[in-house]
């Protein structure tokens, strides 16, 4: 006999996957994720901060590969996959960004909150390591500075 | 086959090393700067900053890359470049967007430089240590911290994408031509630091024996993490033999708190932490590269000699600038010990 448990569950769903020069908007991505089987909907958001290995950060600028929505889209895949994920929303930003502007969106709805929570976690971290999207960030002492994703 | 950092330093000779090589169709030699000498006959120049998006571009039709830029804390580690807000993550930042380069314009495989330094400066460390064996040195400063973080991205790129294979050089303590490092300031001191108790052992590597060595991990001879050094290693004694420097003993507590005040009132740029790697061992054996048929050029004898050649002309150089106190800690602890020899003496003589 089969138990609930050992059923082969279907994956989760990508909903949203993109890298756009506007603003981001969290309730769209949180709108995108909505799952009547979901009982925990976890967000990241990943905003532009202020300061950057201890130099004031003035502003930055994401720059994206073409390859970085193929990228995106194959994390979300990876975690829709999870046990227990209901669905998958992720958006990043290209562009110019001010200080506070969002950078990147992320929610992941899954049936119990541990598994969204996990879920969530790891499409970010997976999302930084392997998405072609560079950070160009301009500091207050005049400096500017490249970084890569991993 | 494409270099960063080949306008000057270890990375021109890899890039000039693997345009003489027959295996090898093509060379891009990348930098940032044009360098002080003429472009290297027989490759591709492109200047690039390797951090930017731009390197894609640049490494269009290139399938390995061997990422020398900014030079590695271990060849470089100068104190200019100590000195400057980012610096000591320089080479990890850099490391980080070439992998993210190299896996969006389909390079094969890429090659990094971290030092044999992570694997920690240990009292229960075998001698030598094997290749494959834990990381087990601690963040606790930058230049360790950068090396560290340097190992976790390619691990990270390995789980990540498979199919760009991440190969790391991890050399003994360089030595060379304009190699200027904690080491050679170590041998600056007019004494070297023994904490009683301790066994320190001895070993280099040639910066020209690096070179090699990333010439076939760049053809892919090796590969995974590569120790690079000169074979076997030299006990204290016959450090102190042949370089005619005294030995100054002092007991672990006494060496490492002096140590660690130099550090915390800015006196030394290296923490206490980094004692530990004149005190104990972290011999590495270049298993891989021996398997392949690689050989040194140079033992850790000749070795020695040239660092201590070096670290008479960059005292000298030193000399009565305000930053002359920027030494290693060992040089710095053992200076510090000798001072308090001195005036000891001095008052049993009054």
């Amino acid at each position: 006999m089969t138990t609930p448990e050992q059923r082969q569950e279907p994956s989760g769903e990508v909903r949203l996957v993109a890298v756009r020069d506007t603003p981001l908007s969290v309730d769209e991505v949180m709108d995108a994720v909505r799952h009547d089987g979901a009982g925990g909907i976890v967000t990241f958001v990943g905003a532009v901060r202020d300061s950057d290995g201890g130099r004031a950060v003035t502003g930055l600028g994401y720059s994206a590969h073409p390859s970085a929505a193929q990228a995106l889209q194959e994390v979300a895949a990876e975690a829709a996959a999870v046990p227990g994920v209901r669905a998958v929303a992720v958006v990043h930003r290209e562009g110019d960004l001010a200080l506070g502007d969002l950078a990147v969106v992320a929610a992941v709805a899954a049936a119990h909150r541990q598994q969204a929570f996990a879920a969530c976690a790891r499409l970010i971290d997976e999302l930084k390591a392997r998405a072609p999207i560079w950070k160009h960030q301009l500091f207050a002492d005049g400096g500017e500075e490249w970084v890569g994703s991993p | 086959m494409a270099v960063t950092g080949a306008a000057a330093g270890v990375g021109r000779q890899v890039a000039g090393l693997l345009v003489a090589h027959p295996d090898v169709a093509q060379v891009v030699a990348l930098d940032d700067r044009t360098g002080d000498q003429p472009g290297l006959h027989g490759a591709t120049s492109r200047l690039v900053d390797v951090r930017s998006p731009s390197l894609v571009d640049a490494l269009a039709g290139v399938d390995v890359l061997v990422a020398l830029q900014p030079e590695p804390a271990v060849a470089g580690d100068d104190e200019a470049g100590l000195d400057g807000p980012h610096a000591p993550h320089d080479y990890a930042r850099a490391a980080a967007a070439v992998l993210t380069a190299a896996a969006a314009s389909g390079v094969r495989r890429v090659v990094l430089v971290t030092s044999a330094m992570v694997y920690g400066a240990l009292p229960d460390n075998p001698v030598p240590l094997d290749e494959d064996a834990p990381l087990r040195a601690l963040p606790d400063s930058a230049v360790v911290g950068d090396l560290l973080e340097v190992e976790a991205l390619a691990d990270r790129s390995r789980a990540a994408r498979p199919s760009l294979e991440v190969t790391v050089v991890r050399p003994a303590p360089l030595v060379g031509p304009g190699v200027e490092s904690a080491l050679t300031r170590h041998f600056e001191a007019p004494r070297l630091l023994v904490v009683r108790g301790t066994r320190p052992r001895w070993q280099f590597c040639h910066v020209d024996d690096l070179a090699s060595a990333l010439v076939l991990a760049a053809l892919g001879r090796v590969e995974g993490a590569v120790t690079v050094g000169c074979e076997g290693w030299l006990e204290q004694e016959r450090v102190e033999q042949l370089s005619g420097l005294r030995r100054i003993e002092l007991p672990a507590t006494l060496a490492f708190g002096t140590a660690e005040r130099l550090h915390r009132f800015g006196v030394v740029h290296e923490s206490a932490a980094d004692l530990a790697y004149v005190v104990h061992p972290w011999v590495v054996p270049s298993t891989r590269l021996l398997a392949a048929g690689w050989r040194p050029a140079y033992d850790n004898e000749t070795a020695l000699g040239q660092l201590l050649e070096q670290a008479s002309t960059t005292a000298g150089r030193r000399a009565g600038r305000r930053d002359a106190t920027l030494g290693a800690a060992g040089a710095a602890v053992a200076v510090v010990g000798t001072a308090a020899l001195v005036r000891r003496a001095r008052r049993r003589r009054r």
